[in-house]
Formats: C-alpha cells, sequence, structure tokens
C-alpha cells in the first residue's frame, strides 16, 4: 500500500473542534469515514500515542510499548484525554491489516472484558478541563459503566463510560439472571438469551456435549451470539447481519 | 433414504453425524452412531423447536445456528419442513461444513414431512405418537409441501 509520505504536512483548512462527549472510537471513525491521510497524537494522562490514518483505514499506531494492532487496541482503550494532528513520520509499510471495524470490534470487547466485574452506576462528578483543540471525554450516558480506578491509575482514567456503538444490543447477565451491563434493546435479548443458553446447554446434555461455551444465530438482518464467560456470566450481542464478525468468532470459538 | 443422504455430512471432516427433525420437533431421520437412540433425538428435536421459538420470537427465522462446547459444535440449519442438526468436533471445516449443509438441506427438506411420519409409525415406544402426524385427509393428494430452491411455493 503506498503511504502519504510526501503528506507529512498538516492541512490547515478547515474547522478548529472542541468535541465533548466523543470517545476515541468515535473519533477513529470519523476519521475513517473521511477516508483521511492524517497522523494523530494522542494524549492521555501521561500516555502518549500515534495514529495513522490513510485512505480511510487506520494503518499504523505506535503507543509507549507497542507498535500496530496492539498499540491501537491499547490507545483505543484510553478514555479521557486530547487528540490533535501532527507530522511523524509515516512508516515504511502499513503495520495494521484489519478493517477499523475491526479494531474498533476488538477494542469494545476487550474494553467489555475487562470491565465485566463492574457494575452500572450513576455518573459522579467530572472534571471539566476539556477545552483544548479536539479535546475528547467521554460523557455520562444513562446506562454507564464505571470503570473501578486501579490504584495507579492516574485520575483522569477513573471515570470510563462504555461504548459498544457497533452493536444493536449487548447484554451481561450473571448466572442468576440479573442483567449486569447492557446497550440498546437489552429487555428484549437478555430473556432470549438466557432461555436459548439454557436450551443450548440441555441439548448438549443429551447428546453428551458438555461445557456450552457459546452461539451464533445467523438471521436475515442480524446476527446473535451469545457467549458463557468462566464467571458463569451470559453475554448477547446482536450485530447486523453485514457486519464483519470474523473477530467475534474467532474469540468466541463459534 | 434420509439417511443415505445425511451420511454424505460425513465426507466433512469432523463430522461425526446429523440427524433431521420436522418443525414440531419430531424425528425424521438420523446417521448417528446407535448410541444416539430415537428417544433422545425425539426430545432434542423437541428442544431444538423450542430454541427456534425462542430465537425467533420477533418474527425472522433463523438461517442457521451453532452452537460450541468444550469439544464439540452442534449446527442447526432451519429449512421449511424442519431442521438439520450436525454434530462435529470444534475444528470442523467449517466452509466446507456450510456447503455440505446447503446441498444436503435442498435434497432433506422434501422428504422430512413423510420421513417423519414413517419414523412415528414404526417406533411407537420411543417415538412420537403417531397422532402427531396428521394423515392425509382420504382422497386427497399428498400432503408433501412443494418447494422451489428451498422456499414453500
Amino acid at each position: 500500500m503506498p503511504l502519504p509520505a510526501d503528506r507529512n504536512a498538516v492541512d490547515d483548512d478547515g474547522f478548529r473542534v472542541s468535541l465533548e462527549g466523543a470517545t476515541l472510537p468515535d473519533f477513529v471513525q470519523m476519521e475513517c469515514l473521511a477516508q483521511s491521510n492524517r497522523i494523530f497524537r494522542i494524549t492521555s494522562g501521561h500516555r502518549i500515542g500515534y495514529l495513522f490514518f490513510n485512505k480511510g483505514q487506520m494503518i499504523h499506531a505506535l503507543s509507549g510499548d507497542h507498535v500496530g494492532e496492539p498499540a491501537a487496541l491499547e490507545i483505543l482503550k484510553w478514555r479521557d484525554g486530547s487528540v490533535e494532528p501532527c507530522n511523524v513520520g509515516w512508516p515504511d509499510a502499513p503495520t495494521i491489516h484489519s478493517t477499523w471495524q475491526n479494531l474498533l470490534l476488538l477494542s469494545a470487547q476487550a474494553r467489555d472484558e475487562s470491565g465485566r466485574h463492574k457494575l452500572v452506576s450513576f455518573p459522579g462528578n467530572r472534571s471539566a478541563s476539556a477545552t483544548a483543540s479536539g479535546t475528547l471525554r467521554s460523557d455520562p450516558t444513562p446506562l454507564v459503566k464505571r470503570e473501578e480506578p486501579a490504584m495507579s491509575a492516574p485520575p483522569s482514567s477513573q471515570s470510563q463510560s462504555l461504548s459498544l456503538a457497533q452493536f444493536q444490543a449487548f447484554v451481561r447477565l450473571d448466572p442468576a439472571g440479573n442483567i449486569v451491563s447492557a446497550k440498546g434493546d437489552a429487555e428484549e435479548l437478555a430473556p432470549v438469551a438466557a432461555y436459548a443458553a439454557r436450551l443450548a446447554e440441555l441439548i448438549g446434555n443429551m447428546l453428551g456435549m458438555e461445557g456450552f461455551s457459546s452461539m451464533e444465530c445467523s438471521f436475515p438482518k442480524d446476527r446473535v451470539f451469545l457467549h458463557r464467560e468462566r464467571s458463569g456470566n451470559l453475554v448477547a450481542l446482536k450485530v447486523p447481519a453485514d457486519a464483519d464478525v470474523g473477530a467475534l468468532r474467532e474469540r468466541f470459538g463459534v | 433414504m434420509i439417511t443415505q443422504i445425511l451420511a454424505g455430512m460425513r465426507d466433512v471432516d469432523g463430522v461425526h453425524g446429523s440427524f433431521v427433525v420436522t418443525k414440531s420437533g419430531l424425528l425424521a431421520g438420523k446417521d448417528l452412531p446407535p448410541m444416539f437412540d430415537d428417544a433422545v433425538l425425539n426430545e432434542v428435536g423437541r428442544r431444538v423447536v423450542r430454541l427456534h421459538d425462542g430465537l425467533c420470537a420477533e418474527g425472522d427465522d433463523f438461517d442457521h445456528c451453532v452452537m460450541r462446547f468444550a469439544d464439540h459444535k452442534l449446527y442447526l440449519r432451519s429449512v421449511p419442513n424442519g431442521f438439520l442438526c450436525v454434530l462435529s468436533t470444534n475444528a470442523v471445516n467449517t466452509p466446507a461444513l456450510k456447503m455440505a449443509l446447503t446441498l444436503t438441506s435442498r435434497r432433506v427438506d422434501p422428504l422430512i414431512v413423510d420421513a417423519a411420519a414413517a419414523m412415528s409409525a414404526g417406533s411407537p415406544a420411543g417415538g412420537p405418537r403417531t397422532s402427531d402426524v396428521p394423515p392425509p385427509p382420504s382422497g386427497a393428494p399428498s400432503r408433501r409441501q412443494a418447494t422451489y430452491r428451498g422456499h414453500r411455493v
């Protein structure tokens, strides 16, 4: 893939935007849909990373410890900070080969997995320091998933929201069937998921197949994924039928 | 006849066997080791139907459904007259299996209703009640569902 090595200059045309409430996945989506050829510096607390966009794809990423897809996934976990265009050298060749949709999906899954034991709670007070150009900050939403702060985490990462925009619906149920976290039309998905998982376990038992772990069900307009986590919690996702679900399948093993 | 068609599924590496149930869960045919008796498969069939009904509560019929277990997978393919169910290892070649499912389901579907009736008549103890399958009215032509490319016509 030819990289725009001669396009290091930042284009000064256009608006300067201060966008509160946006998340990095929102930003990535925006840049990719705009087919941009730009490099951005992402700053979050003491961490700095770079995302490289070329022709509507994220083709390279750098963070403190990683390069390529691992770096992109690490940066996409950051919840607060700022984004600004910058001039650094383009890589000789792309280091990211997944589509941006895949990356966002993987990022959402990773964030989801890391926060699966967290509780849904009301949004607390938030700092109001987002004034710089392109500053990103997660806004409270009606259903906000809050990460418990790690002892070593900077204060800015203490409050985190769950952004799973690519799923039509998402729900996590504990073994008793209580909703632990949810997005979209969870009230409809939760009972279907719980019942389907139970029937799958019964069907498996009758056929001598133990250890139900996941299910994929394909409909004309969407797909439903179920996954029994080791904790016993059940995760259910509904995604559009035309979504790229390769990463989900790989993760769930279906 | 159905058993012969289902046997083709085992051409795909990793497939242990398969069976077919009607839309009401009655066993219509199987190609599985003898340890899977008809009574068990009839019960599985009824649960497959309930699973289908639960997942399709919004109205859309599912095309296929894959369940993964510790060492095995169970594939369900919905066809107009029933469900084709395939047991495999987790390492099965999925694209090959999907192709085999498509071809097999086309051939099996027109035979499901009659096969289920024949099986239930032949297995009064473990099988379904014959009253579950309504007999054709006297003098009426066969009630086999006409299909074109897998869709009811």
